[in-house]
């Protein structure tokens, strides 16, 4: 009490002020001096910190929400779908969020970060409990600068977006002959609802984003541009997403580039590397990995443009290295008068060469199993594949055309591939279904299985399902007898035309492969071919209005296999597969940036040798998408 | 929980988004941005002569994260800070090692321009034996390779001018007077140590407050109380747990014949006991400490000569919690040796592994690790010491200081003699660039440290002799601009013997173990950091850290460390 008294006392006698003891800015108050304060030291008890914090120089966020929901009824199934015939599905199957925020912070103009957010609804009634939530791509930081010996950028973290070149460190781009029906979770929003047809039809391509091409890299990658005598370089270390994950082994992947421009930056020439190292066992004493290193050349002679990339890659496991083998692919192309544009591709790539990140193939190591339903298996799950036009596998040398022949409004792109194996290692056989890629994706939704199927030969990748076969003919150590051969020939015709003065755009795309034993200039269409897989495609898209485009779609798919072939144990016939897809659906556009699209399938597959491998019925797709 | 903390997240960005649009002012956005890169080996000599098959000898790790803070200011007295953390563990491709977490929250404001407020996430210190972070173990003159990585320790635990990293809410306001007295000013606080469990763990409060009187600008007095308290009826048990502090300290600053003169001085007591606990002892005892500095500004010298004397009851959870928890695991190679047991710590883990670290105080008196520190664990708060000790610190462009703090115990431990303390410290920061006349900065580190304890007896078996033999040696070379290379060395041999106490929960002392010690701890490093501005910076580094048992007790082991770095805070 008597303290209370002296206090109101000494504030009424002294005519005293109450105050903050700072605002709420919390300006400095604790100047120290170099050797002693000059004055007792400020109040330095309580709450820290006394000081204002500096904040960021900006922050922007933008992405997407990209609603999907399958409902699927088969009237005949596999087995293992049997319980559960008719599906509803709400999410992109292929772990794609639906709402993605991507927020970017920049500290100073030279030192930027951003992350991605995502949120993901099942819509299964538990509300709350049955959200999912995460990043997508994770965490990046990014930083640049400038210097009189160049101009230098670094990203750390991951994902980030990257290439090398083909063989190093690239997906594989292909020659832009695809279905458009089934719409991918990167395809953009054009501003005209018919753009994504539209581009197509005229440029021979849509829109991608960042990743087309690319692949993910998560570690540190350092860049240099603009240096003297027209270098440039590329340096990464870290992780691919085939390097084993979270565990704590130290497997890593290193590589880099260093490049020349010249004549103008017309014309080019690099020296690439990729490398890993990986430890297999948990006392990291077991190691595996492989090494590749390429020159990549481009160089243009008057009208004709060459491009090609060279090098060498061999494994190695327990530090004991196999033999380099080589790697070639070269591109010469140019515009016969103007109007034709031609490509010519020579590739091949020895067995030795292996790079699970690059745009080949592995089809010399055979890995059927994954180690986790939920992650990508370390190799793709191909052996000896019946791939398009464009994608090359290792073990195989061969010879492309592409061109290109417009024929007033008929654009037509046209592929060709004769191709061999270099030795006769694998006793089977890849091939996929394009006619119903995605719908039988989606029998296994969410999860990358491998030897699943009514006769355990398929495997699932992302958003895309393989299917094995067996040959029979085979030596004491599992060998095939002879090696193989693969012919495919692809068609991707484009018309525009007009329908009640109606924008009209009709698409057929056709892939005819084989695979034999002996060499032939065309696909082989008769029992001579192992296996022969036939596929058309039509697609026809009628812009009702502005906003509104009619989408069509029809396929039909044949794979007959010869008696070289495993053969079902009932009929002791082998392979042969039919397949037809119909759908029809709309793209609306709600608003600016806000589409809707539905898609309604109907569906009939059946091997009339392999009685279990059959199934039919439809799939109703809505997708309904805005970025902003 | 991680769904709450995203959708707040969530909120708080698109709230954040939207008002930093329409106005800056009321919206900002602090934190940090990390990524880290670490690829280990360890090499290990197994005391038993067979090479160690049993521990995995090489592993990665790493992990890049954001820490947001959005700061919303819903008018000019009042600030929310919401920061959430987002992580990504490295390897973790689409979605997988993500994680998310809210890392600090409060409000804070002025209300009616006279009263400071804060609710929520609070750094506290008062003074250095009532409520303080000493980092006691703390290598002296780390070379800045080394001082990167603990920097993101501090970071990590909030550690920032001695504070503690505390939940509850503080007050704080100042009275100015006309005539006779400046300022008063007062500042109060309640802070939650633990919430209860509602069967053993009581509710345990810190309350404590400062009161200072400024005279002039010469001379102040200020009062510091500072009490942990379980709450009575929060659990069954009524043996409540009580620990307070009183303490007055003053300041005096003054010039003579041109000579800056401090006087700093503080005296209290403790209390430390149990309400119905009859095992449990009643601690009081009290502290004294005072130093006086003068600075010589013509000869940019400064000297300071002090008194401490600290009881040995004194008891102050607040200043007695260590940062560093040597019962905690390292991150990388917990157990080593056929055998997998436990790896001793070494330099290494102490500078740069922050899950060593504590956030916040401790209610238990933690305990001490003689290779880092065994004269004042606890800082000037270590109990049961009484001496003197002085300083002389010589800044210009060079930066030097030497220190010698001579101390012995109060009250012997097991026996009836007494231990000795010597501490001589010396470390130089030295410009060489204006010496050399070069245009970059080329700086180098120089320190060391040798700390002595000893004890005499007549019965030979309390006769102790130990050393702490610690250097260091750091470089710092800006090849071009904001372009740097780093080097740095620290030695840190320990030799001699010592009794280490074990204690019960009363911080009473139940048994001594004798320890003899021979080891020798070296850790270098080297590396390149590109400075993109004073608060980011890319760091590649190479550090190695051997750990070496002369006695062969413990198997020697050494750990290599590669880091890429790369930092931002904002």
């Amino acid at each position: 009490m008597k303290k209370i008294t002296t206090i109101l006392l000494l504030l009424i006698l002294s005519n005293t002020r109450i105050i903050a003891q700072d605002s709420v800015s919390f300006g400095s108050l604790n100047d120290k001096a170099n050797l002693l304060p000059d004055s007792v030291t400020a109040f330095e008890k309580g709450n820290f910190p006394k000081a204002e914090k500096e904040t960021l120089y900006g922050l922007s966020i933008g992405g997407y929400y990209r609603f999907v929901t399958n409902v699927r009824k088969l009237n005949e199934s596999y087995a293992a779908l049997e319980n559960n015939k008719m599906n509803i599905f709400v999410g992109d199957d292929a772990q794609i969020p639906q709402l993605s925020l991507n927020i970017n912070g920049n500290l100073t103009p030279n030192a930027s970060f951003g992350t991605d957010l995502f949120l993901w609804s099942r819509m299964d009634g538990l509300g709350q409990e049955g959200n999912v939530m995460g990043l997508n791509l994770g965490v990046s930081l990014y930083g640049n600068f400038a210097t009189n010996l160049g101009n230098f950028s670094v990203r750390t973290g991951g994902i980030n977006w990257n290439t090398l070149s083909p063989f190093t460190f690239q997906q594989n781009k292909g020659y832009n002959r695809y279905s458009l029906f089934e719409r991918n979770p990167w395809d953009p929003i054009t501003p005209n609802i018919d753009g994504r047809y539209k581009d197509f039809y005229y440029s021979g391509a849509i829109n991608q984003d960042t990743r087309w091409g690319n692949q993910a890299f998560q570690g540190i990658i350092v860049e240099g541009a603009a240096m003297p005598n027209n270098f440039s370089f590329t340096g990464m270390y870290g992780k691919t997403q085939f390097d084993g994950g979270l565990s704590a082994n130290p497997n890593f992947s290193y590589g880099g580039k260093l490049k020349k421009t010249y004549n103008f930056n017309k014309n080019y020439v690099s020296f690439n590397t990729f490398n890993n190292r990986s430890l297999l066992d948990s006392l990291t004493e077991s190691t595996a990995g492989f090494n590749i290193h390429t020159i990549e050349l481009l160089h243009h002679i008057g009208a004709y443009k060459i491009w090609a990339e060279i090098g060498a890659g061999r494994r190695f496991r327990n530090d004991v290295f196999d033999q380099f083998g080589e790697a070639i692919s070269i591109k010469a192309s140019t515009n016969v008068a103007k109007k034709f544009p031609l490509e010519l591709h020579l590739f091949r790539i020895s067995p030795r060469v292996l790079n699970n990140n690059s745009v080949f193939i592995n089809s010399a190591i055979q890995q059927t199993t994954n180690i986790s339903d939920l992650t990508q298996p370390i190799l793709i799950p191909v052996t000896s594949a019946i791939l398009p036009v464009g994608q090359m596998a290792n073990n195989r040398q061969g010879v492309e055309f592409n061109g290109q022949i417009d024929i007033g409004p008929v654009k037509t792109s046209i592929g060709y591939s004769n191709s061999v194996e270099l030795e006769n290692l694998s006793s089977q056989i890849t091939y996929g279904h394009p006619f119903n890629n995605f719908t039988l994706a989606r029998f296994y939704r969410w999860t990358f299985p491998s030897e699943v199927g009514p006769y355990q030969n398929l495997n699932k990748i992302y958003r895309a399902v393989f299917e094995t076969i067996n040959l029979t003919e085979l030596d004491q150590n599992g060998r095939p007898l002879k090696r193989k051969y693969f012919n495919a020939i692809e068609v991707n015709a484009k018309y525009k035309t007009s329908l009640g003065n109606k924008d009209l755009y009709i698409f057929y795309l056709g892939n005819f492969n084989s695979v034999q034993n002996n060499a032939a200039s065309i696909t082989v269409l008769t029992e001579k071919a192992i296996l022969r897989t036939y596929v058309h495609q039509l697609e026809i898209y009628l812009k009702l209005s502005p906003r509104l485009i009619w989408t069509n779609y029809g396929s039909y798919e044949r794979n007959i296999a010869n008696y070289q072939t495993e053969v079902d144990a009932i009929t002791r016939r082998p392979k042969n597969q039919t397949g037809y897809s119909f759908a029809t659906g709309f793209d609306i556009q709600m608003s600016r940036k806000v589409g809707l699209y539905i898609r309604q399938r109907w569906m009939d597959y059946k091997d009339s040798s392999f009685q279990l491998d059959r199934y039919s019925g439809w799939e109703t797709s809505i997708e309904l998408k805005s970025f902003f | 929980m991680p769904n709450k903390n995203y959708i707040l997240l969530l909120t708080l960005l698109l709230v954040g988004q939207l008002s930093f649009a329409q106005n800056k002012r009321k919206v900002s956005f602090v934190g940090g941005a990390r990524s880290v890169m670490s690829n280990n080996q360890l090499g290990v000599a197994d005391t038993s002569g067979i090479a160690d098959t049993a521990t995995a000898k090489r592993n990665s790790g790493g992990y890049a994260l954001i820490d947001l803070g959005v700061n919303i200011r819903p008018n000019e007295n009042t600030e929310i800070l919401g920061m959430f953390r987002i992580r990504n563990d490295f390897g973790g491709f689409w979605g997988a090692g993500v994680s998310f977490d809210v890392r600090q929250l409060y409000i804070k404001g002025i209300v009616a321009n006279a009263l400071r407020y804060q609710l929520g996430d609070l750094n506290l210190k008062q003074t250095p034996f009532t409520l303080y972070n000493h980092h006691a173990d703390n290598v002296d003159s780390l070379p800045t390779i080394f001082r990167l990585q603990r920097n993101i320790v501090d970071y990590e635990k909030f550690y920032m001018d001695n504070t503690w990293r505390m939940q509850g809410a503080n007050v704080d306001f100042g009275l100015t007077f006309k005539d006779y007295i400046q300022e008063v000013n007062f500042t109060g606080f309640l802070t939650r140590l633990n919430a209860t469990n509602f069967t053993s763990v009581p509710e345990r409060l810190m309350a404590g407050g400062s009161v200072e009187l400024k005279q002039s600008q010469h001379f102040k007095i200020g009062y510091n109380v500072n009490s942990v308290f379980d709450v009575l009826g929060t659990i069954p048990d009524s043996n409540t747990f009580n620990n307070s502090v009183h303490s007055l300290d003053a300041q005096f600053v003054t010039t003579v014949g041109g000579q800056q003169l401090e006087v700093k001085a503080e005296l209290g007591n403790s209390h430390y006991s149990y309400r119905l606990d009859t095992l449990a002892p009643t601690l009081q005892d009290y502290f004294a400490h005072a130093y006086a500095s003068i600075g010589l500004p013509k000869y940019h010298l400064r000297a300071r000569l002090g008194y401490l004397n600290v009881g040995p009851e004194y008891r102050s959870i607040g200043a007695q919690s260590k940062d560093i928890d040597y019962n905690a695991q390292p991150f990388y190679y917990e157990r080593y040796t056929n055998t997998q047991g436990i790896r001793p710590l070494g330099l290494l883990d102490v500078i740069a592994s922050d899950q060593l670290y504590n956030r916040t105080l401790s209610s238990r008196l933690m305990p001490a690790n003689n290779l880092f520190n065994n004269a004042m664990p606890y800082g000037l708060a270590t109990f049961n010491r009484l001496g003197a000790y002085g300083e002389v610190s010589y800044q210009k462009d060079i930066q030097a200081t030497v220190s010698y703090h001579s101390l012995r115990e109060i009250k012997g431990q097991g026996t009836l003699a007494l231990r000795n303390f010597s501490i001589l410290r010396a470390n130089v920061t030295a410009p060489l660039h204006n010496y050399l006349d070069l245009k970059n900065t080329f700086e180098i580190q120089l320190g060391g440290k040798l700390e002595n304890v000893n004890r005499s007896s007549v019965d030979i078996v309390d006769n102790l002799d130990f050393n702490n033999r610690q250097l260091t040696a750091g470089v710092r070379l800006e090849v071009f601009k904001d372009f740097d290379i780093l080097g740095g060395l620290v030695l840190n041999n320990t030799k001699g013997n010592d009794f280490i106490a074990d204690r019960n929960t009363y911080t009473e002392v139940t048994f001594f173990n004798e320890q003899q010690y021979d080891i020798r701890q070296q850790l270098q490093g080297a590396g390149i950091r590109y400075n993109f501005s004073p608060k980011v910076y890319l760091l590649g580094m190479y550090q190695q850290g051997v750990f070496t048992d002369v006695r062969k007790q413990q198997a020697d082991y050494t750990f290599n460390q590669f880091n890429i770095i790369y930092n931002m805070l904002f």
